[in-house]
């Protein structure tokens, strides 16, 4: 038993040479999701290769990697082309992959994010390019299938929103091959006919590729070319496709796309309600503030008491004559004084007062006062002035 | 042709805010507080007009669409 053993090397190398002589093994394509994806910095690329039920150790060479057309991560479904070969070393089997692309959704979705970052770089997702949603739109178009619950939650919704809104359908396929081509044709259409205020454009809930017609690039361009305003509502709320980025307004589902769409008309009417309330409450404002202008001019002292004015300066007028009469008085009392003064003063010095002592005043007849005796001939005849009277004299030498 | 009621509704809008700005004279409040109310009491109508109609558009063999009422 001891001499018949071989070293795991040489086990390792056998089933490697074996291995090598399977022509299949040496070609062979094989499925599954790329997880545990390390890329090495020599720039070999390691994984494990998975389905639901076993695993398959993979690497990918550097010069092979070098020509994918994709950056594989980890959950990606592929195909993988290469050679099945054992690593001695480790003793397991893996396979030497010479090129991968990607397996159906995965393919779809790479074309999705390819096509996203295209015409998000040509600016079509622009905010400045998106169109106003209008409050009141009474004339809806809607583009889905025919046939199903979209359509019937669409007109639902609507209807219960506001039973005076007009519901144009363009029928149209959602998916599946033509969809797009029919899609487009019907944006195009209400463009032509004009004759709705906003376009909902939806479809139910799907796998990736149901939805697909909604990621084509002619559906895009159709709706950034649209005049009337385009609602996407495509799938479930966590589904988000091309046309959403490009339409005007994004809804989470067809219902949610029938609320932005179609304003509730109870709200509406409590709106023009409140509007009317406040314009009489304006208007009533303006009305006070107008009758409070006129009340304070009405109340201005010249209304209220005309005469106030010609009053105050009667009173005026009275006191400047009051002050007047005051100043005139006081003249008068003052100049009385003075003359009381001057007539004592005049008294003292009056020749009255000699007269009373005895003396006379000699006068002639025309009553020239006669100071010297020389003055005087004999028989001339005088007046003496006594003090209490005048007697005529005679000069006697 | 009636007027439209998203028109309608955006003039009362304006006739409010313009209220609401207060420099008008009384002569101009009272004038566009009664076309206001006019506007508003037109919306109500045509809210209360609930005609119901949906249509779906049927293109012909010679590319014209005709309507074709849904059922509810």
């Amino acid at each position: 038993m001891q001499t018949n053993a071989i070293t795991v090397t040489q086990l390792n190398k056998y089933v490697k040479e074996k291995l090598a002589t399977d022509e299949y093994l040496q070609n062979v394509l094989v499925k599954g999701e790329l997880s545990n994806l390390k890329v090495h910095y020599t720039g070999h690329i390691y994984f494990t290769l998975k389905d639901e039920n076993s695993l398959l150790k993979g690497v990918m060479f550097k010069a092979y990697a070098g020509n994918l057309k994709f950056k594989p991560e980890d959950g990606m479904s592929v195909i993988i082309f290469g050679t099945v070969s054992v690593f001695e070393r480790d003793g397991i089997y893996q396979i030497y992959c010479k090129d991968m692309m990607l397996d159906g959704v995965g393919v779809l979705y790479a074309k999705y994010e390819e096509l996203k970052k295209k015409l998000e770089a040509q600016g079509m997702f622009n905010v400045s390019h998106k169109k106003k949603i209008p409050t009141y739109a009474s004339e809806i178009g809607v583009i889905t299938s025919q046939t199903g619950s979209v359509i019937r939650d669409i007109i639902n919704v609507s209807l219960r929103r506001n039973p005076n809104v007009h519901i144009n359908l363009i029928p149209s396929a959602v998916q599946g091959e033509g969809a797009k081509e029919q899609i487009v044709r019907a944006i195009k259409k209400f463009n032509e006919l004009n004759n709705v205020d906003v376009i909902i454009l939806a479809r139910g809930g799907g796998s990736l590729e149901d939805l697909w017609p909604f990621n084509e690039e002619i559906v895009a361009q159709a709706i950034y070319d649209s005049q009337i305003p385009v609602i996407s509502a495509v799938g479930h709320e966590t589904d988000f496709s091309i046309s959403d980025f490009v339409a005007d307004l994004r809804a989470p589902t067809p219902s949610a796309a029938a609320e932005l769409a179609v304003a509730d008309v109870n709200e509406t009417k409590w709106k023009i309600e409140n509007y009317k309330n406040n314009m009489k409450i304006l208007l009533t404002k303006k009305l006070n503030e107008m009758k409070h202008r006129f009340d304070r001019v009405k109340l201005s002292p010249v209304f209220e008491n005309p005469l106030s004015n010609i009053q105050t300066k009667q009173q005026i007028l009275d006191n400047d004559i009051k002050n007047l009469s005051y100043a005139i008085e006081k003249i008068y009392s003052n100049n009385k004084t003075r003359f009381v003064e001057l007539t004592s003063i005049l008294d003292s010095i009056s020749p009255l007062k000699t007269l009373q002592r005895g003396y006379t005043v000699t006068q002639s007849l025309e009553g020239k006062i006669i100071k010297k005796s020389l003055d005087v001939n004999k028989s001339d005849k005088l007046k003496l002035q006594f003090v209490d009277g005048t007697r005529l004299v005679e000069v006697l030498d | 042709m009636e007027k439209k009621f998203e028109q309608a509704i955006a003039e009362l809008e304006d006739i409010v805010k313009q209220l609401q700005n207060g420099d008008l004279t009384l002569d101009e409040s009272m004038d566009k507080f009664k076309i206001g109310v006019e506007l508003a009491n037109h919306c109500n109508k045509q809210l209360q007009e609930a005609e119901k109609s949906i249509t779906m558009l049927v293109e012909q063999s010679d590319g014209t669409m005709i309507r074709q009422e849904i059922d509810t």
